[in-house]
């Protein structure tokens, strides 16, 4: 079996009678869950700070006070900036390219029996290789600034495409005869028919991608070290033992992580928000 | 004849919906097909609009579009009421016309205030009629009508039925129902099916005269509940 993300699609469930909350969907103000949310940061630092009170070692664990001054100090440099930037362009770009290849190779699958029997064995073998094998593979090929762009581009482009080809698959046979009666443009039905069914796939594809593409693209990174980049940052710390330089490079690498998330998440829900039923999430 | 189904032959898997079926159809006027549920009523809907094809024989259309309310509503869930009517209109004309005889239709329907909405937050009576405005607002020499009035409040299918009665005059109208004041009001022939292979057992033909005599109509639509099986009565 493959792994797919299936999006949420629940129900308007407007006319139901309010029964209590089910776990974990307890209703809170915005003030009460940020409250929540840095209670929940504190504790976790306040167990990172006795863990390392407690090992007392700084080549095995970093304290939290220095891993943020030493940010601090890396945000003053350009070559902090560089770095940054370097990596974070190449796995958006990576990430672009598998959505695009997704997106384009599910809609052919579709149009192609033949096509989806000959590439389904290849998601099968991309989705069970290591992503380190291909990055070493990668390696071999092609140069270092273009293997994190590989990697990334690997590990969202299985997900996408099969997303978005059950989305295609699953779209709605009476909605198409509707189509098909009213003798629909062949463009009015991607439009208005197949795009709406699929967006709620891609985007829970996309929720998933990009964080693998950011985890493959460092991993990249670190192996194949490239001129400028997180993942260059990190391999030269743990060469020189810098603890905490590796605490803060990988504080840098989950920010993003979640910065990014927000960013191309939310550019897709806005592109989609047209699509979206009551009480559907992305 | 307008739409002529010659000798057709329709089978989904082992249960054989028609063999040899034939039936002509006029230019115009309300033709009804009454039976109980599953006597391949809407199959021959879906015949007639080629969305399953036959098995074996033929059926002639006239020239120019077919459009259909269908037994569900098969409204694009995410587009308003006025959407999903301005859709189906886009091919034949530009964006501006096209709003406006969609809107027009929803107005036809009383559902002017509705325009904006969704399906999603309209009742079901509501979403049925955003479905007959689609209809009527595409046009064609054609109109099928599945179950057309299921779901709308009395009043309102009173107000439609003049309406419908209008337009069957310029064009044909295939009404499917199992109601039979619906096929007494609307149609001008009605055709019994029932069997298995379904075939018309009865064809009854009615007038304005009729109609009019409340007496008759309720004698026939009495008779018209008779032939139904008890759990297919309305």
């Amino acid at each position: 079996m493959m792994l797919s993300i299936t999006p949420n699609r629940k129900q308007n469930n407007n006319t139901l009678p309010e029964g209590p909350p089910a776990f974990g969907e307890i209703k809170r103000t915005p003030g009460q869950r940020a409250a929540r949310r840095i209670l929940v940061a504190a504790i976790w630092i306040a167990v990172w700070y006795l863990a390392w009170a407690v090992i007392q070692q700084e080549i095995l664990i970093a304290s939290p006070g220095e891993v943020l001054f030493r940010l601090l100090q890396l945000g003053a440099t350009g070559g902090f900036w560089v770095s940054t930037l370097s990596s974070l362009l190449r796995i958006v770009i990576g990430f672009l390219l598998a959505a695009a290849a997704g997106c384009v190779l599910a809609v052919l699958c579709h149009l192609s029996s033949f096509l989806y029997d000959l590439l389904y064995p290849v998601i099968r073998i991309i989705r069970a290789t290591p992503v380190a094998s291909f990055i070493i593979l990668a390696l071999i090929w092609l140069n270092t600034d273009s293997v994190p762009v590989f990697a990334a581009f690997l590990m969202v482009f299985p997900i996408v495409w099969e997303n978005v080809y059950r989305g295609i698959r699953g779209t709605d046979k009476n909605l198409l005869d509707m189509a098909k009666a009213f003798r629909l443009k062949k463009g009015s039905v991607a439009k208005n028919v197949y795009l709406p069914s699929v967006m709620p796939y891609f985007i829970a594809a996309c929720n998933i991608g990009i964080g693998m593409a950011w985890k493959a693209g460092i991993a990249a990174e670190i192996l194949g070290v490239p001129l400028h980049s997180i993942g260059t940052e990190l391999y030269r710390a743990k060469i020189y033992l810098e603890t905490v330089d590796v605490f803060a490079w990988t504080a840098v690498v989950i920010g993003l992580s979640v910065v990014i998330e927000k960013v191309i998440i939310g550019l897709i829900r806005k592109a989609g928000e047209k699509y979206s039923l009551p009480g559907q999430e992305g | 004849m307008a739409v002529q189904i010659k000798n057709i032959s329709k089978s989904f898997g082992e249960a054989e919906i028609f063999r040899n079926f034939s039936l002509d159809l006029p230019d115009s006027g309300c033709v009804c097909l009454f039976g109980p549920s599953g006597s391949g009523k809407t199959t021959l809907l879906n015949l007639i609009l080629d969305l399953v094809p036959p098995d074996a024989g033929q059926i002639v259309l006239p020239p120019g579009e077919i459009s259909v309310v269908f037994q569900e509503d098969r409204l694009l869930p995410w587009a308003s009421a006025r959407e999903n009517v301005r859709i189906v209109l886009e091919k034949e004309m530009d964006f501006q016309k096209a709003d406006a005889r969609a809107l027009s239709a929803l107005k036809d329907m009383f559902l002017e205030d509705c325009a904006s909405m969704r399906p999603s937050e309209l009742s079901g009576g509501m979403r049925r009629r955003v479905s007959l405005a689609r209809a009527l607002a595409y046009g064609g020499s054609v109109l099928l009508l599945d179950e057309p009035f299921s779901g709308i409040d009395a009043q309102i299918k009173d107000a439609l039925f003049p309406m419908l009665a209008r337009i069957k005059k310029e064009k044909l109208v295939i009404l499917v129902t199992h109601y039979p004041e619906e096929a007494v009001r609307l149609a001008d022939t009605i055709h019994v099916l029932s069997g298995s292979p379904v075939r018309v057992t009865q064809t009854i033909r009615l007038t304005d005269a009729l109609r009019e005599n409340a007496g008759e109509s309720l004698r026939l639509a009495r008779a018209l509940t008779a032939l139904l099986p008890s759990d297919s009565q309305p």
